[in-house]
């Protein structure tokens, strides 16, 4: 596919360039893709996917525009045309730096999994009926009297991702990744509750795997007869799961240069301050082996690095790509990313980590040490939160009411709020010891003196 | 497009020479046009082009798809093999799928437009957002404005071995506004946006400056109020945040997918009061105001349908799989996000039917609440299983003596699917519906595009809580 997309760009280019378009950048992206689908505890269907896209990104005179496409076979006479004609009608952007150049790689990882690679549907099929037994194994443990996988899927990604300027740069990489979502549900004395399996790495570790799939099904069992509890106030408990889901609605979109630059983000001019509890600190990592986000160039070919963005609690970095750096008068950090591949890039995180180096403590003590509070494993409307100031959201689904340190019963229904700078900050009693991976998230459990719960 | 229907009856028959007792293709060509202004930069001018076909096949009862974007005749016949393969693996080990007989269908729509919006001067387009950005940023605490403009055009093209042949072209056109404002270091956000099925002739005749200068004077007043204090309310509901609420708190339940999966606390309640009297809940793919969807993606057509009469559940949203297993009629809900996804049975417009309260008769007999209202909502969410849904509302009012009052922010709605609707105790007289060319509903990691809306209702109780 490599050589598709740079004969392709190459041909773009020339084109453009007839048109005396200088600065030019493309982006394509291909897959493959199969996924199998499960309904009420049997395959439902097998859906095999071969796709590929790009984008093309040009600026004349500062004016700049873009345009994607699915289309590998197009005549690059058409695509240079069209994208002249939009970029010529809209106006210069004073700080318009040009494209990124200077590619190289930065930070290496293990990204890219042979044997996933090389997967049949058959031996998929047999791992994901594997994972769906200890899922009901764990189940059947917590003495349900049923457990079934209601629906979900498995999928597994083998694709490619190529960046090219007009100045004669190009860099290429091959990935794969491999996804596994569903519900378990089970019925015990006449209730029924659910929990979720995720499961999202760029390799297929059997081992974490199974603990996941069994933890699932003990779950599915656990939230059995959950209700609300009376608003109030209360300790709070967030697993690593429902902490990643917040970082990632409230507190990452704020390290965007972009968003700070436009003054949507509470870290304006923070740098150098204290932010968080002395005891957190938060880097951006993009070597960890087999992490969904590591890479070692970014959307725009700059070389990825680790980087530490907040140290015991002080603004240290924030994430930058060409575009923000240029108008800092700063090198970009290696952080641009693209939504789709005609898109901007705008900053993001690779791998975002969290780190404690304050008071650690397991979940049981966490819970020992709760006068009356709720432990969180399941959260929706969670990313409805509030980035530009902090306000932090969600509904619990699946959660543990908690009184003088023993888990009273389980809830649901209730609305948690508050403030992320509070809860990593002044209201921070304690963290998790290890930081548990979530997608792109690395984070362990935290503990939060009080929290605002609309109940009952 | 590209291939003729010639060509896409040899491609049938070639799926049904290699052993599919059924095929059907699915070619879409989908353009979307995007401008974002960002504090008055053009941030992105991008024009997305999608193009491609999915196949699904079944052989020998068992399902199975494959697409490309590679509309080469050769290539079409390969992802044809592999969805074959893939019902083929999954012969005694997954669910045999029956599809519902249904009347063969051949039709070709194209929703009403006057002006293609691609065909307009890219620099009029940025002008009318440019415009906005001046707008906004003229009110006093504003910090941050970026104006949006969107445009689809969605072209369709549904053949089966049947002998289906559904030709549906849409085009979608709206703008939105991102807006910060703040005051004495208080910072709040506002999303808004307005979308229609029509060309570029809505945004011409549309009040923009009202909508722009409306956003800006909220967002600076929220900035001033305080986040409404948690615990349970009696709420009035506009017209926007109820066809939230249903589509969250009642609809996704009502998916046949979901049921058949043993996923829906709905299961099993065909029959049964499942809401107040008062409440009508419908499904329909053309309702004005709405997203367009005569037929859905696999050649039915979009019925209305009322899956809630007078408060009795009377049906879920069926595919022709899900209509067959469950024993339901086909309701035309089976859709994709694109080409390259599976179907899923997914909700179009979801609304509810009026009542016969005027809206001030509803405040007037409402003496302390809370007034809910929909612009600034960013969306909600359910889990169908727990039962358990949730949404956020924009800044909304405290109701206080019969009428609204104080301003608060931050307000997030929860509830549970069996309970919350069984406290509508009024609705009112004033169907709105919306559509949104900015976003739509996410299930199963595919995205399509939805409407929703009702009257103002009243609901007796439901829990509130903030962030701050």
């Amino acid at each position: 596919m490599r050589e598709i997309m740079l004969n392709l760009s190459e041909k773009i280019f020339k084109s453009l360039d007839s048109r005396g378009v200088s600065e030019a950048e493309f982006y394509g992206v291909w897959g493959k893709t199969i996924s199998i689908t499960v309904s009420n505890d049997k395959f439902k269907t097998i859906n095999v996917k071969d796709v590929g896209e790009y984008g093309l990104r040009i600026a004349i005179d500062k004016k700049v525009a873009g345009i994607g496409s699915s289309d590998l076979t197009i005549d690059p006479e058409i695509i240079a045309d069209r994208i002249v004609k939009i970029a010529k009608s809209s106006p210069s952007d004073p700080d318009w730096p040009g494209f990124a150049h200077n590619y190289s790689r930065g930070v290496m990882a293990s990204i890219y999994d042979h044997k996933l690679a090389k997967m049949q549907i058959d031996e998929l099929s047999e791992i994901l009926r594997q994972v769906m037994e200890y899922s009901k194994e764990g189940g059947k443990k917590e003495g349900a009297e049923e457990t079934i996988i209601t629906r979900g899927d498995i999928t597994v990604f083998i694709g490619g991702l190529y960046v090219a300027n007009s100045y004669g740069e190009n860099l290429y990489d091959e990935l794969t990744a491999v996804h596994i979502d569903y519900m378990v549900k089970s019925r015990k004395e006449g209730e029924e509750s659910s929990y979720y399996l995720v499961y999202a790495y760029r390799n297929l570790d059997e081992e974490i795997l199974r603990k996941d799939a069994y933890k699932a099904g003990e779950y599915s069992v656990k939230f059995i007869k959950a209700k609300p509890i009376e608003s109030g106030e209360y300790t709070l408990i967030l697993d690593p799961y429902m902490n990643a889901e917040f970082l990632t609605s409230t507190l990452i979109p704020a390290f965007s240069a972009l968003n700070i630059q436009q003054k949507r983000s509470p870290l304006v001019n923070k740098i150098g301050e204290k932010i968080l509890s002395e005891d957190i600190t938060i880097r951006d990592d993009p070597g960890i082996d087999w992490a969904l986000g590591s890479r070692s160039f970014d959307d725009e070919g700059i070389p990825t690095r680790n980087k530490v963005l907040v140290d015991k609690g002080v603004l240290t970095e924030i994430l930058y790509d060409y575009y923000t750096a240029s108008k800092d008068n700063r090198p970009s950090t290696g952080n641009g990313f693209r939504r789709s591949p005609s898109s901007p890039p705008q900053p993001s995180p690779t791998n975002f980590v969290l780190l404690s180096n304050g008071n650690t403590m397991s979940i049981e003590d966490m819970i020992k040490e709760t006068k009356k509070g709720i432990l969180v494993h399941g959260l929706i409307g969670h990313w409805m939160s509030n980035y530009v100031n902090g306000a932090t959201q969600g509904t619990v689904t699946h959660g543990f009411y908690i009184e003088n340190g023993e888990i009273k019963h389980p809830v649901k229904g209730v609305v948690i709020g508050g403030n992320i700078y509070d809860w990593l900050g002044k209201d921070l009693v304690a963290t998790g010891k290890e930081p548990i991976q979530f997608a792109n998230i690395y984070t362990p459990e935290i503990m939060i003196s009080k929290t605002r719960i609309a109940g009952k | 497009m590209t291939i003729s229907s010639v060509e896409l009856d040899k491609l049938i028959k070639f799926g049904e020479e290699n052993g599919a007792s059924y095929i059907d293709l699915r070619l879409q060509e989908k353009t979307y046009e995007s401008i974002i202004v960002d504090n008055g930069v053009v941030r992105e001018y991008s024009v997305d082009i999608s193009k491609g076909v999915g196949i699904r096949v079944i052989v020998n009862d068992y399902e199975g798809y494959a697409s490309t974007n590679d509309l080469r005749i050769e290539k079409i016949k390969e992802a044809i093999l592999d969805a074959i393969k893939s019902a083929k693996a999954l012969e005694n080990k997954a669910y045999k799928i029956e599809l519902y007989s249904r009347p063969v269908y051949k039709d070709k729509i194209i929703s009403h437009y006057a002006t293609d919006a691609l065909e307009v001067d890219p620099s009029e387009k940025i002008d009318l957002l440019m415009n906005m950005y001046k707008l906004a940023k003229s009110i006093e605490g504003i910090i941050s404005v970026s104006p949006r403009y969107g445009y689809e055009v969605d072209h369709r093209i549904f053949v089966s071995s049947n002998g289906d042949y559904i030709d549906v072209t849409t085009r979608l056109i709206g703008i939105g506004l991102y807006i910060v404002g703040q005051t004495e270091g208080v910072t709040e956000r506002l999303w808004d946006s307005n979308s229609r099925i029509a060309g570029w002739e809505y945004l011409k005749n549309l009040d923009i400056e009202k909508f722009t200068l409306e956003n800006a004077k909220l967002v600076v007043e929220a900035t001033r109020a305080p986040a409404i204090k948690p615990g349970k309310y009696v709420a009035v509901l506009d017209n926007e945040i109820v066809g939230l609420m249903l589509h969250e708190a009642f609809g996704h339940a009502t998916e046949g997918d979901i049921v058949e999966a043993k996923g829906s606390v709905l299961e099993g309640k065909i029959g049964k009061q499942v809401a107040s009297e008062l409440v009508t809940i419908v499904d329909d793919g053309r309702i004005d105001g709405g997203y367009y969807l005569p037929y859905d993606d696999e050649g039915t057509p979009k019925i209305k349908v009322k899956t809630v009469e007078k408060g009795i559940l009377k049906t879920f949203l069926h595919s022709l799989s899900t209509a067959k297993k469950l024993g339901g009629k086909p309701t035309g809900n089976a859709r994709s996000m694109s080409y390259s996804h599976t179907l899923l049975v997914r909700q179009t417009n979801t609304y509810m039917e009026p009542g016969d309260w005027k809206v001030e008769e509803l405040f007037r007999d409402t003496r302390k609440g809370i007034y809910i209202k929909g612009k600034g909502a960013l969306g909600g969410q359910v889990d169908p299983a727990m039962g358990t849904f949730t949404f956020t509302a924009g800044p909304s009012y405290l109701i206080e003596n019969g009428e609204p009052t104080k301003l608060v922010r931050g307000v997030m709605l929860s509830g549970f699917i069996l309970e919350t609707l069984k406290n509508v105790d009024a609705v009112a007289n004033d169907l709105i519906v919306h559509t949104n060319v900015f976003g739509g509903c996410g299930k199963g990691g595919q995205i399509v595009r939805v409407g929703d809306g009702g009257p103002h209702i009243r609901v007796k109780e439901i829990t509130i809580g903030s962030g701050r």
